[in-house]
């Protein structure tokens, strides 16, 4: 079994020298295959990781009633808290409003009104599973049905907008990868076409020469399975390469992450195999 | 060593041999001699496996065949040494890793190969014209590479069809001198061809094959 991998690797891979330019070509045109897969990927991952940001700041603010006394606010944290215990719950006394609105707006305005007119209120934080829109107008409906809230506001627009954005991010991105798989694996799949067109009295001999089939496609197999693992080298390389000039040039704060480059060599070495596994099926009669 | 019992095969219409039953012991040399069409190339082609009988046994070294074996078929194979009419030297690789194909792919170790192929290189003459690829030599070069492929496995059996098809008389005479050393060194020769004067006084029978029959 050892000897046989040996003559597969030796074989495939002075294939791949003796026919230089092809492989080039080939290597070349996998790694914008595998690139294209890899901007998809690491593009969803990057604004879906935006988008969580930005449901992370989305809050619901829930005013209380002011006939309800302060003594009795605790009292309905603890309803709050009843409804669903995963949610972060804090309080926002009249005092603490009124300070925070007078240190971000207009510090003059309470000398002026001579009484705070701000209500005493909780802000809540949902986790990640309860923001999209659906949940989230249910969880408005069970707050407004305790008594003592007056008033529940969130910032529906962005929920939806960004809720509707990563459909479609899914959507696209799901699109997108098939597309780069099937454009590495077609690739894959016509340069080993080719060269099993091109070595088809080679074949022959070897197989006369005592080659048995599996030994045959197997250094098919070796070369789809380098061309892709190339590809995919130099497509890390490349994702890796355009991450840090985006990352220099952004000047937003705005954090773009390429975790586990290197699989991009693995994702493009298992297509490139695929495509010769499907070209050896189709094309190579031993 | 292999017996062909009752053996026909029509691969082409009108192309094959019938009923042709024949045996040859280890060390002996022999002939298949006949006209162009005869069968020569097909019985060569039964023995090394690449065609199956429509009916009739084949015995090699014993076995009958079980040609649904591909593996087993392969390995068979690799003991045996085949020239073709054409000297088939893969015209992208030197006459150094030609004769050294078929050591790899039986999966002799890298030093014991060049050991192997060095070896023959020397014994034909082509010591020098390793690093040479097919199309720089000479046809009786070409042929000599190739009887040194088929060889460097150590066969139990030779098998050459036309071996001095397409090479002058020069070149002829050096193959038939390499055809006769093997032999004495041990080696079965089954040689296919249609001009059996040259063989004379080298082969020890001859099979005289027409229209796919034998005639002893």
């Amino acid at each position: 079994m050892k000897l046989w991998i040996a003559f597969a690797l030796r074989e495939g891979l002075e294939g791949l020298r003796r026919s230089i330019f092809h492989s080039f070509v080939a290597v070349a045109a996998l790694t914008l295959a595998v690139s294209f897969l890899g901007f998809f990927g690491y593009g969803a991952i990057n604004l879906q990781r935006a988008a969580e940001g930005l449901l992370e700041s989305l809050q619901f603010e829930v005013f209380i009633s002011p006939a309800i006394p302060e003594t009795e606010h605790p009292l309905l944290k603890e309803a709050i808290r009843e409804i669903d215990p995963r949610w972060g719950i804090t309080y926002i006394s009249r005092d603490s409003a009124a300070a925070t609105f007078a240190r971000e707006f207009d510090p003059e305005l309470f000398n002026i009104l001579k009484e705070n007119p701000l209500p005493a209120s909780f802000r809540i934080d949902l986790p990640a599973s309860q923001m999209q829109p659906d949940s989230a107008e249910l969880v408005v409906e069970s707050l407004l049905a305790l008594k003592g809230i007056d008033d529940v506001i969130y910032d529906r627009e962005l929920l939806e907008m960004v809720y509707s954005g990563m459909g479609k991010l899914a959507l696209w991105g799901l699109g997108g990868g098939l597309f780069a798989i099937i454009l590495s694996v077609g690739l894959t799949f016509n340069a080993i076409r080719l060269k099993i067109d091109g070595q088809h009295e080679s074949l022959h001999l070897m197989s006369l020469l005592s080659a048995t089939p599996g030994m045959l496609r197997a250094i098919f197999l070796v070369q789809g399975t380098i061309l892709g693992l190339v590809g995919g080298l130099l497509s890390s390389a490349l994702i890796l390469g355009v991450g840090a000039l985006i990352r220099v040039s952004m000047s937003n704060g705005m954090e773009i992450t390429v975790p586990h480059p290197y699989l991009l060599i693995i994702v493009g070495g298992v297509l490139g195999m695929l495509g010769a596994l499907l070209a050896v099926g189709r094309y190579l009669e031993v | 060593m292999i017996r062909f019992l009752n053996v026909s095969l029509e691969h082409l219409p009108g192309r094959g041999i019938k009923g042709v039953s024949f045996s040859i012991e280890r060390g002996q040399f022999v002939l298949l001699a006949g006209p162009t069409g005869a069968g020569k190339t097909t019985v060569l082609r039964l023995i090394y496996l690449e065609l199956i009988p429509d009916s009739g046994q084949i015995l090699i070294e014993g076995q009958f065949q079980h040609y649904n074996r591909k593996r087993e078929l392969a390995l068979l194979r690799q003991k045996m040494g085949i020239v073709f009419p054409e000297p088939r030297l893969l015209p992208d690789r030197n006459v150094f890793d030609n004769v050294a194909l078929p050591l790899r792919i039986a999966g002799w170790k890298s030093r014991n190969a060049h050991l192997q192929v060095n070896r023959l290189l020397f014994r034909f003459g082509l010591k020098d014209r390793g690093r040479a690829f097919p199309g720089e030599l000479s046809s009786g070069e070409q042929k000599k590479a190739a009887i040194a492929r088929a060889l460097v496995a150590r066969p139990f059996i030779l098998l050459a069809d036309e071996p001095l098809s397409n090479i002058d008389a020069e070149a002829s005479a050096e193959v038939l001198e390499h055809l006769r050393q093997i032999n004495a060194e041990g080696m079965t020769i089954l040689a296919a061809t249609h001009i059996p004067d040259p063989y004379q006084g080298l082969a020890h029978r001859t099979l005289h094959l027409r229209n796919g029959r034998l005639i002893e």
